[in-house]
């Protein structure tokens, strides 16, 4: 059972400024009067030209309701400034244009961070969707996605890195996977029509998911998942 | 029964500028709006942008009916011409806005308006905002299934409707608007809600008449408070 929610972020970067964004928010974890705040960084990626919309950055944090609620009451309540982030905030215009978030509800089976960790999960490259489903199915889907598609990726050697609903977006999932070398992610890709496991999964998927945003994802240099050395895995706050 | 008609804009906000457009807003553009005008400021918000799409400001406008819009209308456009001082802040905003895009709304006929909103003490810090589009022609009965089904279960849960609207122009269209009591109201629905079977039945025939809902939280900060 994971306990947590996560706070889902698509940062539209200014066009080269992914990496410097994304460590910009990881410094975040180093100002003095921040230190022993907030909640860890679950994941960061950055876009490739592969597949899906590009520039972008993502932030996904790991938190719970009581801690995600504390973080808005401190941006929308003149009582609890967090003058910090502020003035990161302004200080940062130059790195990104705007973006779009959603807070996450895991399935029971999704890992939390600590899960990762403990696996050694790290990625050259992830995968994620966002799928709209017809009304009451989200639930049915990441019953699917643990049943039909996540021994697959055992077997492929793949991670699934999360499965999520999207809070007060009733026909949205979410879901990552990653991939420790590109080639593995090209093999899931190569046996979709060739493994029966994975026909029969897709099969479902192409009954059933009514518009989807694929996005194949770079780890950031410094976030959790990256393989590459130099990463800070930090407590931050979002 | 509302007669009224709105306004409803989605704005996209340049840089840090989001709290220097809602104190605009709020000390000039509405009141000059209400005093030359008489279009009233429903609500002037911050959309959360843990929520949905950041920066952006959303404000919704109010007038007595459709005469009433027209007059407006003329009286404001165009603004060059017709109202030297709105082209004055117009102009101005482009310092923390550059476009926007707006929805002229009729009201469902249980929809509360401004008047109703005050005197029933029902706005709030915190509003959840549901962007809906129907299937095609079912947006009538979805309003009814809203008024007597979901409405007495939301107001059960603590949530009070501030609107319930359909697009006057685009087929299938509308918005919900629903204050809460504030931040730890919302903390406690969305920690309910894995286990809200009576919700989460709502929620699913949904289907029945909806393609789609969105919702997301704005928020009304304290005068001065918000500095990004």
């Amino acid at each position: 059972m994971n306990p947590n929610i996560y706070l889902h972020e698509i940062i539209r970067t200014v066009p080269g400024r992914e990496e410097p964004y994304l460590a910009s928010v990881l410094s975040l974890h180093h100002e003095p009067s921040r230190r022993g705040l907030g909640h860890p960084a679950f994941a960061q990626f950055r876009s490739v030209e592969t597949s899906g919309a590009w520039p972008v950055g993502i932030n996904i944090w790991e938190n719970t309701w009581a801690g995600q609620t504390a973080d808005l009451v401190g941006q929308f309540q003149d009582a609890q400034r967090d003058v910090a982030m502020e003035e990161w905030w302004n200080r940062n215009l130059h790195l990104r244009r705007g973006g779009y978030d959603r807070i996450l509800i895991p399935a029971a089976y999704s890992p939390t961070l600590a899960d990762l960790e403990a696996r050694g999960v790290r990625g050259e490259v992830f995968l994620q969707e966002i799928c709209w489903l017809p009304f009451g199915e989200s639930r049915r889907y990441l019953d699917a996605v643990e049943e039909q598609l996540v021994p697959v990726l055992d077997r492929l050697g793949l991670d699934l890195v999360g499965a999520f609903r999207v809070a007060m977006r009733p026909r949205q999932v979410l879901t990552i996977i990653g991939a420790p070398e590109w080639n593995r992610l090209g093999a899931l890709l190569d046996q979709a029509d060739r493994d029966p496991a994975l026909r029969r999964w897709h099969e479902y998927r192409a009954s059933t998911v009514e518009q989807a945003e694929e996005q194949v994802l770079l780890p950031a240099r410094h976030g959790p998942l990256t393989p590459w050395s130099g990463r800070d895995q930090g407590v931050i706050r979002a | 029964m509302n007669d009224c008609v709105y306004i409803h804009e989605r704005i996209p906000i340049e840089g840090g500028a989001r709290g220097r457009m809602i104190e605009m807003l709020r000390t000039r553009w509405a009141p000059h709006l209400e005093q030359v005008h008489g279009v009233r400021m429903v609500g002037v918000w911050a959309t959360v942008g843990s929520t949905g799409e950041w920066p952006e400001v959303r404000v919704q406008w109010e007038m007595d009916d459709w005469d009433h819009f027209a007059r407006a209308q003329a009286g404001q456009y165009p603004m060059e011409a017709r109202d030297v001082y709105l082209a004055e802040i117009w102009s101005q905003a482009l310092e923390y806005r550059r476009g926007g895009h707006s929805m002229l709304l009729r009201p469902a006929s249980f929809s509360p308006d401004l008047a109703a909103i005050t005197t029933g003490a029902l706005a709030g810090e915190v509003v959840l905002v549901e962007d809906v589009r129907s299937l095609p022609g079912r947006m009538g009965d979805y309003h009814a299934a809203l008024a007597a089904e979901l409405l007495p279960r939301a107001e059960a849960r603590g949530l009070r409707l501030l609107g319930a609207y359909e697009h006057a122009l685009v087929p299938n269209t509308g918005v919900n608007l629903w204050a809460l009591r504030g931040w730890d109201h919302w903390q406690t629905l969305m920690e309910a809600e894995p286990d809200d079977a009576e919700l989460r039945a709502w929620t699913e025939r949904q289907g029945e008449w909806l393609a789609d809902i969105d919702g997301f939280l704005v928020a009304a900060p304290p005068a001065e408070a918000l500095r990004t």
